[in-house]
C-alpha cells in the first residue's frame, strides 16, 4: 500500500501513466481508425468566402449555441435532415460539434433559406423569427439612411451557412419537392375562436416579422427580401391556400415551410391570415382611373389574359403554366390568393421585382383592369 | 505516517511555513476572476429573456460573452483561487515553505497577464474553436508557462517534502497538477490545429471531460480532504476508501471524455466504451463522500457554528448531487433527451459552482484569520451570503434551469416546432437570472468580508497568527 502512496508513483503512474493511456486509447486510437476516411466530393474543398465565414463562425462563437451534427435519432433526422458520418467533417479542423443547442442544429442548412432570409436574420434575428433570442450582427452590416447593405463579413458567413451540409442538399430538396407535388390538403378542422386565437398566437409568433402586424408584406425583414413577403392585406386568400403555402413554402422565396407545427395548428393559421386579410382591405394606390366590371370587360380580359398571361400562369389561373411550372418561385394560384383587382393593377403596372413578373407597360390602363376583372370573374364565391 | 491519524505532524504544527501575503494576494486576484466573469453572466441571462438587450455592440455579443465567463470561471476564478489555497495547503502538508515564494510572485503575475490577455482577446472575436481552449495561441502559451511555474513550485515542495508518506489530499495535487500540463497542451495544438472533425471531438471530449475531472475535481477533493480533519481536528476515517476512491478517479476518470459527443460521428467502440467507463464513476462519489461523511459524523453540530463549515459541507451535497447526475447521464436513453439542453448546464454549474466554488468558499474563510493576522469581522454577512447563494442557486437556478432542460429534451423529442422549447423555457430562464442576481450579490458580500476582516479584522490570537508569515495587511 505504501508504494501507492509515494511521490514518485502518483506522478508517474496517475499523472503522467493515466494521461497516456486515455490519450491513447481516447484520444489517439479514433484518430487512427479515422485516417482513411474519404470526404463527400462536395465536401472536399470550401470557397475563400466559405472558409472565411467559417472563421466568422467561430470568432462569434456561434458554435456555443448551434450543433452541427444530427444524431441518429428519427425525430432529428425529421427535423433537420439525414444523420451526419465521420466522413462529413474530415475536412474540419477544428471540429465544430457543439454541445448546446439553444439554436437549432445548422449542419443540414445548405439552401434551406434564401440569402435574403439569412442577412435580415443576421441583421436582427427577429426581422425574420419573432420568437428568436439569437443575438443581433448588426455590425456586419454598413446602414445609410434606410439602405442596409451587407459587408465582407456578412457574405461570408452567409455563403457558408448556405454550404452546410451541401452534399446532402440535393436530397433534401428532392424530398421536398416530392412532398409539395403529392401534397393536398387535409380536410379542415371546424372553425372555431379558439383556432382564430391560436392562430392569431401563432402568426404573431412565425409570420409578422416578413408580412408585417397589418399583412401587408411591410415587416421589419422588408428592406432585405426579394421578392418582398406577400402582401395579404391586399388579397382575400383562401384558408386552403394559406394552409397549402405554409406546408410547402415558396421555393425560391425567402418563405419557408413551416411543417414542424402540427396540422391543426397550421389550419389555426391559415383560419387567421385568411379572415384577417379579408377584412383589412388597405388597397395599394393605382396610378390609373379604375375602371367598373362588366361582361364586356371580362371577355376583353380573357383574351388578353390568354396572350399576355397563361404561358406563365396557366389558363386555369392556377400557375400551372408551362413555363410557370419551373420558375422559381413559381407563380402562385391566384384563384387561392385571390388579390383584389386593384392589387393586380398595381402589379401589372410595377412586376413584382425578385421574380419573374414583369411589369406590362405596353398594356393600357383599360386593358390591365381587363386583366384584372377577368381573374377576379375566375376566384369561386 | 499518516499526519492525521496520528495529529501531531506538521501539518498540525504552527511552524511559519505559510506566506500569507501571497496568499492573500492570490485570493485577492481570484475575486476579480468571478466577479467580472459573473457580472457578465448576468448580462447573458438578461440577454436570455431580451436579446436585443446591450445589442448591436459585437464585444458585447452573446457568444463572446459566453466564452468570457466560461474561461473567465475556470481560470480566473477556480484556477486563480485553487492555486491560493495551494500556496497555503502545500507547505502544510510538506511542512516546510514553498520551493519558491519568488517563483510563486512570479507565477501569480505571469497568470494575470495570460488570463487578462486571453479574455481580452475572447472580447475582440479571437478565439480558437475548442470549448473552454478559446484562449488564442499568444495567450495558451503564457497560461501553460504560468501554469507550469506553478506546478514546478507546487510539485517540487511535495517533492523535497520531509514526510515518507503523502497524505491523500497530496495525491490528488500531484495528479492534478501533472495532468493538467498535458491536457492543456494537448487540447491547444491536437482539436485545435490538426485533429480533423470525428477525431478532433474525441480529443476535445477528452480535454473538456477532464479539464473538470482532472483539474477542478483532484484540487477541489485535496482541499477537502485536508480542511475537513483540521476543522473537526480528528482523522479522516478511512484511509483505504480513500486510496479507493483516489485510484479510480485517477484510472476511470479520464476514460469517459467521448460521453459529451454521444451519438455524434465519433467512432462507435469509443462512445460504447465511455459508458460504462463514465458509469463507474460513480464509485468515486460513493466511496468519496462516504469517506467524507463518516468523519462528519458526530460533528455536524459544528456547522451552524462555523460558515466555512457549512460552504464545505453543503459543497459536499453539491458534489455527490452533481456526480451522482454523471454517471446516469452516460445511459443513452438519458443522453438522447438531456444531450443539448439547459439540463446539461445546470449540472455543469451544480460542479463548478454548487460544490467546488462552495468549497473554495468555505476553505477561504476557514484560512483567512491566519494569512491576515486578523479576524474574520462579521458572522452575520457570511450567514448572509451562504443563504442568499444558496437560496439563489437551489431555488432560483439549478431546479428551474434542470426541469427546463427536460422541457426541452421531450419538446425535441415529440418533434414539436423548435419555437415551442424556447417560448417554454423563458420563465425559467427568467428565474435563472433572478438566482444569478441573488448569487452576485453573495460573492460581493463575500468579498467585501474578506476585504474587511483584512483591513479592520480583531488582530487574531498568536497562535494562529504564529502560523504563517507576513500576516501585516
Amino acid at each position: 500500500m505504501k508504494l501507492m502512496e509515494r511521490f514518485q508513483t502518483v506522478f508517474l503512474v496517475s499523472g503522467i501513466g493515466f494521461f497516456l493511456v486515455s490519450f491513447l486509447g481516447m484520444g489517439l486510437a479514433p484518430w487512427t481508425t479515422l485516417k482513411d476516411v474519404k470526404p463527400p466530393k462536395e465536401l472536399m474543398t470550401r470557397s475563400e468566402l466559405e472558409e472565411k465565414g467559417r472563421q466568422i463562425f467561430i470568432k462569434e462563437a456561434c458554435w456555443h449555441c448551434h450543433t452541427q451534427f444530427v444524431r441518429p435519432l428519427a425525430t432529428e433526422v425529421l427535423r433537420y435532415g439525414p444523420v451526419s458520418s465521420a466522413s462529413e467533417h474530415v475536412t474540419e479542423i477544428p471540429q465544430l460539434f457543439g454541445t448546446r443547442r439553444v439554436g437549432p442544429d445548422l449542419s443540414r442548412e445548405a439552401a434551406k433559406r434564401t440569402d435574403d432570409w439569412h442577412y435580415a436574420h443576421f441583421y436582427n434575428p427577429r426581422n425574420t423569427v419573432p420568437w428568436s433570442i439569437m443575438p443581433d450582427f448588426s455590425w456586419l452590416f454598413i446602414k445609410e439612411g434606410d439602405k442596409i447593405t451587407p459587408t465582407e463579413d456578412a457574405k461570408a458567413l452567409v455563403a457558408y451557412v448556405q454550404s452546410l451540409g451541401k452534399n446532402v442538399k440535393e436530397e433534401m430538396q428532392k424530398a421536398d419537392e416530392t412532398f409539395a407535388a403529392n401534397f393536398k390538403p387535409s380536410s379542415p378542422p371546424a372553425y372555431s375562436s379558439f383556432l382564430e386565437e391560436r392562430g392569431k398566437t401563432l402568426f404573431q409568433r412565425e409570420c409578422q416579422g416578413c408580412h408585417g402586424s397589418d399583412m401587408d408584406g411591410k415587416g421589419k425583414a422588408q428592406p432585405f427580401l426579394l421578392p418582398m413577403a406577400a402582401n395579404l392585406a391586399q388579397s382575400r386568400p383562401t384558408v386552403e391556400y394559406v394552409f397549402t403555402v405554409l406546408n410547402k413554402g415558396i421555393p425560391g422565396s425567402s418563405m419557408p415551410h413551416f411543417r414542424d407545427y402540427s396540422q391543426q395548428d397550421l389550419w389555426a393559421i391559415a383560419f387567421h391570415v385568411s379572415n384577417t386579410a379579408k377584412n383589412n382591405n388597405v388597397m395599394a394606390s393605382t396610378q390609373g382611373v379604375s375602371v367598373e366590371s362588366s361582361p364586356e370587360i371580362v371577355a376583353k380580359g380573357k383574351t388578353l389574359f390568354e396572350t399576355n398571361c397563361t404561358v406563365c400562369h396557366g389558363s386555369n389561373i392556377d400557375g400551372d403554366g408551362p413555363a410557370g411550372k419551373s420558375l422559381k418561385p413559381s407563380p402562385p394560384n391566384l384563384k387561392g390568393l385571390r388579390p383584389t383587382a386593384k392589387a393586380i393593377v398595381w402589379t401589372l403596372e410595377n412586376g413584382i421585382k425578385g421574380t419573374a413578373m414583369p411589369s406590362f407597360v405596353n398594356l393600357g390602363n383599360d386593358e390591365k383592369w381587363a386583366i384584372a376583372h377577368y381573374i377576379e370573374s375566375q376566384y369561386e364565391k | 505516517m499518516h499526519g492525521f491519524r496520528k495529529g501531531g505532524s506538521s501539518m498540525l504544527e504552527n511552524r511559519a511555513v505559510v506566506n500569507g501575503k501571497l496568499v492573500r494576494a492570490y485570493i485577492y486576484v481570484s475575486l476579480l476572476g468571478i466577479l467580472i466573469p459573473l457580472l457578465f453572466a448576468l448580462i447573458l441571462a438578461a440577454k436570455f429573456i431580451w436579446p436585443d438587450f446591450l445589442g448591436g455592440i459585437a464585444w458585447l455579443q452573446f457568444g463572446r460573452l459566453r466564452v468570457f465567463h466560461t474561461n473567465g470561471i475556470a481560470f480566473g476564478w477556480l484556477g486563480l483561487s485553487f492555486f491560493g489555497l495551494l500556496n497555503y495547503v502545500i507547505p502544510k502538508l510538506a511542512g516546510r515553505p514553498l520551493l519558491s515564494e519568488k517563483l510563486a510572485w512570479v507565477t501569480l503575475a505571469s497568470l494575470v497577464i495570460a488570463v487578462g490577455t486571453g479574455l481580452t482577446a475572447i472580447l475582440a472575436g479571437q478565439m480558437q474553436g475548442i470549448e473552454y481552449a478559446e484562449f488564442p495561441w499568444y495567450a495558451d502559451i503564457l497560461f501553460a508557462a504560468a501554469f507550469v511555474m506553478a506546478v514546478i513550485n507546487y510539485l517540487g515542495t511535495t517533492f523535497l517534502s520531509k514526510e515518507k508518506q503523502l497524505y491523500v489530499s497530496s495525491w490528488y495535487f500531484i495528479l492534478g497538477l501533472a495532468f493538467t500540463v498535458f491536457n492543456y497542451v494537448m487540447a491547444n495544438i491536437l482539436p485545435t490545429y490538426f485533429a480533423p472533425g470525428a477525431a478532433g471531438a474525441a480529443i476535445t471530449g477528452l480535454w473538456i471531460h477532464n479539464i473538470v475531472g482532472l483539474f477542478v475535481t483532484p484540487m477541489g477533493v485535496g482541499l477537502v480532504y485536508f480542511f475537513i480533519p483540521i476543522i473537526l481536528k480528528k482523522p479522516i476515517y478511512s484511509h483505504g476508501i480513500s486510496l479507493l476512491g483516489f485510484w479510480t478517479l485517477a484510472f476511470f476518470y479520464p476514460l469517459g471524455g467521448a460521453h459529451h459527443y454521444f451519438l455524434s460521428p465519433i467512432p462507435r467502440w469509443v462512445q460504447v466504451l465511455a459508458v460504462p467507463l463514465t458509469a463507474v464513476l460513480f464509485v468515486v462519489v460513493v466511496s468519496v463522500v462516504f469517506n467524507w461523511f463518516m468523519t462528519l459524523k458526530g460533528s455536524w453540530k459544528e456547522i451552524p457554528k462555523t460558515p466555512a463549515l457549512a460552504f464545505i459541507v453543503t459543497g459536499i451535497f453539491g458534489y455527490m448531487a452533481t456526480c451522482t447526475q454523471g454517471p446516469f447521464h452516460a445511459f443513452l436513453t438519458i443522453q438522447k433527451i438531456i444531450h443539448f439542453t439547459d439540463w446539461v448546464v445546470a449540472h455543469a454549474h451544480m460542479a463548478l459552482f454548487g460544490a467546488f466554488t462552495y468549497w473554495i468558499i468555505g476553505c477561504t474563510l476557514y484560512i483567512w484569520p491566519k494569512v491576515t493576522g486578523r479576524e474574520l469581522v462579521s458572522p452575520k454577512r457570511q450567514w448572509v451570503f451562504f443563504w442568499l447563494l444558496t437560496l439563489g442557486f437551489y431555488v432560483f437556478y439549478f431546479i428551474p434551469l434542470t426541469a427546463a432542460g427536460l422541457i426541452q429534451g421531450f419538446s425535441w423529442a415529440q418533434n414539436s416546432p423548435f419555437a415551442e422549447s424556447v417560448i417554454q423555457s423563458k420563465a425559467f430562464w427568467f428565474s435563472r437570472m433572478i438566482g444569478g442576481v441573488m448569487m452576485y450579490v453573495g460573492m460581493v458580500l463575500f468579498a467585501r468580508e474578506l476585504w474587511d476582516s483584512a483591513r479592520f479584522g480583531k488582530l487574531a490570537s498568536n497562535i494562529e497568527r504564529s502560523s504563517v508569515e507576513g500576516e501585516k495587511s
